[in-house]
């Protein structure tokens, strides 16, 4: 580890491209501390394309997503000086988007609805949707059109909790160690999590597992 | 995604889950976003930081929020209550006879109404409040004349105090301006 974090109680990542990462963030949020405001700026844009692929994923809703993903940085802007390097700063930020999309599902519970980002060009060439279109007997167009409804709702059939693992583990690729940072509960209480939710999506997505 | 050599390519979750690391807005959505962020920064620096005293207060306010409409909803049925429980002694001390403010407009009768018996209720909407008197304002009053035929059987007061536009069993109203002192509510009395 860098001089960076001699003052911190840093947690080592296992993703050794993150911990590079966060010692560049480190040093940004440093500046910024010292008032150099611009300095969120490369942050922002680092981050902003992470951060609104989670918090989509939890709300399923591209319109929400844009108002919480900008209410997300805001915060975190403005309490970047309670920022004190224990973590990196990802995971602090990952941890922000995550209480706000939190805050935001429980209290629209009542009233809420889909919108969907469409999906990459590339992904109707790869295998998968061959495979899956061979499987299923549908055109690919429609197949796409079909797999992102289903695997939405799926995910929103999870319990918060539960998606929210799936969703920072199997999307966003993080460890589970920075999910349990993220999310301010155990490794164990992770996997656990995890499991129970990977058990229930396989039996919402059967029909496309077979 | 793993194949098998002799199968076809075995589908698993984590593959399906993976797709929707594709799943992202088009490239010119982030342009946008950024003039949007900028925007709502500039706005939340402009505004102070919320202290936790103030956002006691906050929190406070949205607990006493529902107490005060509460307590209203409650006002509000007493007096609804106490109003359909008013004796003709009362009524006769309560109503007064109407001011009006120009000497040259000639005043309006003024006429209790009284509640239908069978609860209609548009005719219970029509006549508002039960047994309140008819006090009618003194600019609209002076709309208003009383054309002095009593046909048998009814009671006029003043249009003004039409309250609904469509009469129950019992109520008509004439739904005209007031100025057209011909048109004036009649309440059919010998019903009730």
């Amino acid at each position: 580890m860098s001089g960076l974090f001699a003052n911190t109680k840093a947690i080592t990542s296992t993703h050794p491209e993150h911990a590079a990462e966060a010692e560049v963030d480190w040093a940004l949020v440093q500046r910024v501390q010292a008032g150099d405001v611009r300095a969120f700026d490369p942050l922002i844009t680092k981050y902003r394309e992470r951060l609104y692929a989670i918090i989509y994923n939890m709300t399923a809703n591209r319109e929400d997503t844009s108002d919480l993903t900008q209410e997300a940085f805001i915060k975190a802007f403005r309490s970047i000086h309670s920022f004190k390097g224990d973590s990196s700063f990802f995971t602090w930020l990952y941890r922000i988007a995550v209480n706000a999309s939190l805050t935001h599902l429980k209290r629209s519970r009542l009233r809420r609805f889909f919108s969907f980002d469409n999906l990459d060009e590339q992904v109707s060439q790869s295998e998968l949707l061959e495979a899956l279109a061979d499987r299923v007997k549908t055109d690919k167009p429609a197949l796409v059109k079909e797999l992102q409804e289903k695997l939405n709702e799926a995910l929103q059939r999870l319990s918060l909790n539960h998606r929210t693992v799936v969703v920072l583990f199997e999307i966003e690729a993080l460890s589970h160690q920075e999910i349990a940072q993220v999310m301010d509960c155990s490794e164990g209480t992770v996997r656990s999590r995890l499991h129970y939710a990977k058990q229930q999506l396989q039996s919402y997505l059967q029909d496309y597992l077979r | 995604m793993s194949e098998p050599s002799n199968h076809k390519p075995k589908v698993t979750l984590e593959d399906l889950l993976r797709l929707k690391r594709h799943e992202r807005p088009p490239a010119e959505y982030w342009a946008r976003f950024d003039r949007e962020l900028n925007e709502r920064v500039w706005r939340a620096l402009a505004q102070p930081a919320p202290s936790r005293f103030s956002e006691f207060w906050v929190w406070l306010g949205r607990q006493t929020r529902w107490l005060t409409v509460g307590a209203v909803s409650t006002l509000a049925l007493v007096l609804t209550w106490a109003g359909n429980n008013q004796t003709p002694l009362t009524i006769a001390a309560t109503s007064k006879p109407v001011q009006i403010a120009s000497a040259s407009i000639p005043e309006p009768t003024v006429v209790n109404v009284t509640a239908p018996a069978d609860n209609n209720a548009q005719a219970l909407a029509a006549v508002a409040v039960n047994n309140l008197p008819a006090v009618v304002q003194p600019a609209q009053a002076a709309a208003n004349v009383l054309d002095s035929a009593n046909p048998a059987g009814y009671n006029k007061v003043p249009a003004m105090l039409a309250f609904a536009t469509t009469g129950g069993e019992g109520v008509q109203y004439a739904a005209d301006t007031l100025s057209n002192p011909a048109l004036s509510a009649r309440i059919r009395s010998s019903a009730y």
